[in-house]
């Protein structure tokens, strides 16, 4: 480190100083942010043009400072960059070493990414999916078919125990082919329903006919067969090992300290960035809305905006402009019952409970409406087979006076007998524990029945949800979507799933509609059906739909994010891979 | 003075094993394991798999007596929340840091902790004594997380003086980075108001204490300056509660604070104590109570030897004369 001329200021700040200072400035008024002084450019040629020859935005700093710095948690546990390795361990901005054999747009469309093409057999159960040829890994080492096939191969390994294994069998009919049986090793990997014909062309078998399966191939972005072989799983995880065919490679890697990317020179698919680098900034979840005032990080996540933050990003002309408020994963937030047993075995008292529940007063007051909206049923307006129109709102809206007849016809009159309800939460931040002590305050004032709420560690909570029989009597949880199609999250509702309670006619209409080809208007009509089957018998009690959202800098541009999706959301739009591709860093930044 | 050690070692070898056994009952017994997920659970045959692999399908006893066998070899085994590296690799990688941040707060903490606390002592009930008291006060109230937040918020953010994060990374340094960095303030002032609270109080009462007895008194009478009395009697004496007081703050402040490390991006050790517990990381939770463990005994033997060094009145392990 270089001797800096600021020295005498260092040594001039003694303990004492610090001390009476901070007493003193607590009541100094807020000095603007200085600017971050910006490294200074080197004059060269060209500097407007990419890595790859595209012409940079008229309003952009020069490729030499498109740097993009987005916060990364140090609290999380993150063990690798891919998801074939582990799903709920990555680390920040996974995914950027591959490309996934599709992507999304921002109408939440499936397009082409690594793949070109994509057809069903005659008989609805094999894909046959083509390569766009001419992909390769930073190493020179053509991507082709059988890297896919690795990846597949891999997550499906009985000895890896992936994270996400459960996703594969929750799809059920849709799973791959012989999925359940290679996990437990009751057949070998290359049994697995995957295959490549030729480099460039790969097959995906199905159990059952499942025509969403092209959504669910964004969960398909590749290891490279032959690191994996040489190096094991982790070998994204050293500069030296690592290698990629996506739009970055890793440059730096010392996990909880410093993470950087770069561009990848070698890249060929189609989402060349216009980014030059990613660098991530380690800090605590509660100080990145700091370090975003500071100029240090371009891009902070809802998630870590507390209420008093919103004030302030509300209140701000700059700031609220650059909050980008989207549909995220179509999240829902909602009570469980243990349908099974008493007391919610009676639909009368779920019903009362969904009556009870005041949505809009605790959207408006508790969740604020930038984060939420009140929900009556699973589908967020949006996702498809929702009820964008309302239909179904009388089955759950707020009613007290009907919540507590319903009560009554329970032989609960006023809460007089109801047992005393514990109500789980799943290790919630405190933001959204407060959502939920809302909830059951709403409930035990219409009822006049007891709730106490406990904020559970998360492996205690779903150690309770997922036990057959449940553990868990009554819960609130989140649920958001895995693939664009209401067979994901209607799918967790059918009597095999985590939920406790059953349906005969909703398991028919969710499995029929899942795996039903060729007649599209049925196939919604049916979801549409069971929907209503769903919230009508009170399987969940729903409270409200999350809109995401993202805190950028002025300066962080690009169509992809500023320009609205047809529903006139401008946003970072779930499972659009192009997106990190599209944004730059404009001159805003020097201002 | 050599079987008194001796029997100390022993005593802190039986400490560790009776840590490390409740330890490994503790974590056994809480709902949950290290690969139960957060969506959905492993289907049931690749879950046992994953047991096997990692040697918790055994019986509970096996499972601790092979840790044990391999902990006595220094191999903690492979922490679940790291797969590519060691226990013993990560906490030493991490621990480095964190005992650097411990180091400087120790040093912060007891040296303005000693002075404060001396100083209000010798102009006790003075306003010099209030303000004394106060801020001790203060910092011993406040939560350092609070702390952590408003001299970011006030001297990095509002003031630009300080970086906000980094360990000898971000900030800039004198005489390279071995001396003095700037971004060691932040973190070393918040996590040492707290300890510094404790030994001004301390430090504060045990002055006083010692500032009436009668030897003192009786070298004020025979015109020793006052200099001479502080130095030479006062603190002496003054000791014994304070190295009781180092002896409970040392260890906590050498295992790192979460709050700290994560406020201040900190690539320290705090953080695994949290997160080992949450990830049911099973190898990594025992290393980590043993350590902690091991510096809790370490600390207090060495706090017994050294009250034999300040007051030779003081013998270890002999019997009282009757």
């Amino acid at each position: 480190m270089n001797v800096i001329p600021r020295a005498w200021r260092i040594r001039a700040l003694g303990l004492a100083v610090l001390t009476a200072a901070l007493l003193a400035a607590a009541c100094v008024a807020p000095a603007p942010a200085a600017p971050e002084a910006m490294p200074e450019a080197e004059p060269m040629m060209d500097d407007n043009v990419t890595l790859y020859g595209a012409e940079l935005p008229a309003d952009a700093l020069p490729y030499s400072e498109q740097v993009y710095y987005v916060p990364c948690s140090n609290t999380a546990t993150q063990v690798t960059f891919d998801f074939a390795v582990s799903v709920y361990q990555r680390f920040c901005s996974s995914d950027l070493f591959g490309d996934a054999l599709v992507t999304l747009d921002k109408d939440f469309n499936v397009q082409p990414l690594a793949a070109e093409s994509w057809s069903p057999s005659e008989d609805g159960l094999t894909w046959t999916i083509n390569l766009r040829p001419g992909q390769q890994w930073s190493d020179g080492t053509p991507l082709t078919a059988h890297d896919y096939v690795a990846t597949y191969r891999l997550s499906a390994s009985p000895d890896h125990g992936w994270d996400f294994s459960w996703f594969y069998g929750f799809l059920g009919s849709g799973g791959i082919k012989n999925w359940n049986q290679v996990i437990a090793g009751e057949l070998p990997v290359e049994e697995l329903g995957v295959a490549a014909v030729d480099d460039l062309t790969l097959t995906l078998t199905t159990e059952d006919v499942f025509p969403p399966l092209p959504g669910v191939l964004k969960f398909s972005w590749p290891i490279a067969a032959h690191a994996l072989a040489e190096h094991g799983p982790y070998y994204n995880n050293d500069p030296e090992t690592s290698v990629s065919s996506g739009p970055f490679m890793l440059e730096e890697l010392d996990p909880g300290s410093t993470l950087t990317m770069v561009a990848n020179p070698h890249y060929t698919g189609s989402r060349p960035p216009r980014l030059q680098r990613i660098e991530h900034v380690y800090m605590a979840p509660g100080t990145e809305f700091l370090a975003f005032q500071n100029r240090e990080i371009d891009n902070i996540g809802y998630e870590v905006l507390t209420p008093a933050d919103f004030q302030l990003v509300l209140n701000d002309p700059v700031m609220s402009q650059n909050y980008l408020r989207h549909f995220g994963d179509f999240r829902t937030d909602y009570l469980l019952f243990d349908t099974f047993n008493p007391p919610f075995n009676s639909v009368d008292v779920r019903k009362a409970f969904a009556k009870s529940i005041d949505r809009d007063a605790i959207v408006e007051n508790v969740f604020g409406s930038i984060k939420a909206m009140p929900a009556t049923t699973m589908l967020m307006p949006g996702y498809p087979a929702s009820d964008s129109e309302g239909l179904l709102n009388h089955y759950q809206a707020h009613d007290c006076p009907a919540a507590q007849a319903h009560l009554a016809d329970a032989g609960f009159a006023g809460g007089e007998g109801f047992p005393k309800q514990e109500m789980w939460l799943r290790n919630e931040s405190p933001a959204l524990a407060a959502v939920f002590q809302a909830v059951a305050a709403s409930i035990s004032e219409c009822l006049g029945i007891e709730i106490e709420v406990s904020n559970k560690d998360g492996k205690v909570y779903m150690d309770a949800l997922n036990a057959k029989p449940t553990e868990l009597t009554l819960g609130a949880v989140s649920y958001g979507m895995d693939f664009l199609d209401p067979a994901n999250l209607l799918g967790i509702w059918v009597s095999t799933g985590r939920h406790s309670w059953l349906h005969p006619e909703f398991d028919r209409l969710v499995s029929e509609a899942s795996s039903l080809v060729g007649d599209p208007e049925l196939r919604d009509q049916m979801f549409r059906d069971a929907q209503e089957i769903l919230v009508d018998d009170v399987g969940g009690a729903f409270i409200a739909h999350r809109w995401a959202g993202n805190l950028v800098q002025s300066w962080l541009q690009g169509d992809s994010i500023r320009e609205p999706d047809s529903q006139g959301i401008a946003g970072f739009h779930w499972g659009d891979d192009t997106a990190i591709s599209d944004i730059y860093i404009s001159t805003a930044k020097e201002e | 003075m050599t079987r008194y050690i001796l029997g100390r070692v022993m005593s802190l070898l039986f400490v560790v094993w009776a840590v490390s056994v409740m330890t490994f009952v503790l974590m056994h017994s809480v709902p949950g394991g290290p690969f139960d997920e957060t969506k959905g659970r492993l289907p049931p045959a690749a879950r046992e798999n994953i047991l096997r692999k990692y040697g918790l399908d055994k019986p509970y006893h096996v499972q601790y007596l092979n840790y044990m066998k391999n902990a006595l070899r220094f191999d903690f085994g492979i922490p679940f929340q790291a797969p590519t590296t060691t226990v013993s690799a990560l906490i030493v990688k991490h621990w480095k840091i964190t005992a650097q941040v411990g180091i400087l707060t120790v040093l912060l903490a007891f040296g303005g902790g000693i002075l404060l606390g001396i100083l209000a002592a010798y102009h006790q009930n003075s306003p010099i004594d209030n303000v004394v008291t106060f801020l001790a006060m203060l910092g011993v109230t406040i939560p350092n997380f609070v702390v952590a937040l408003w001299l970011l918020l006030i001297f990095a953010v509002r003031l630009d003086w300080l970086p906000m994060r980094g360990w000898s990374g971000s900030g800039e340094c004198i005489f390279g980075d071995a001396l003095f960095c700037t971004d060691w303030i932040l973190p070393v002032v918040a996590y040492a108001l707290g300890p510094l609270g404790v030994i001004g109080r301390y430090t504060r009462a045990s002055v006083v204490d010692v500032m009436r007895q009668d030897y003192t008194r009786t070298a004020r009478a025979k015109g020793v300056t006052n200099r001479l009395i502080m130095t030479r009697h006062v603190l002496r004496n003054a000791q014994i509660p304070m190295i009781t007081a180092l002896a409970t703050e040392i260890p906590n402040l050498m295992t790192g604070s979460i709050f700290i490390e994560s406020t201040f991006s900190i690539n320290g050790l705090g953080r695994f104590f949290v997160t080992s517990v949450f990830n049911r990381d099973y190898p990594m939770i025992m290393a980590l109570f043993l350590l902690i463990a091991f510096l809790w005994s370490l600390t207090y033997l060495l706090s017994d030897l050294a009250y034999t060094w300040i007051d030779p009145r003081i013998r270890l392990g002999e019997a009282h004369a009757t």
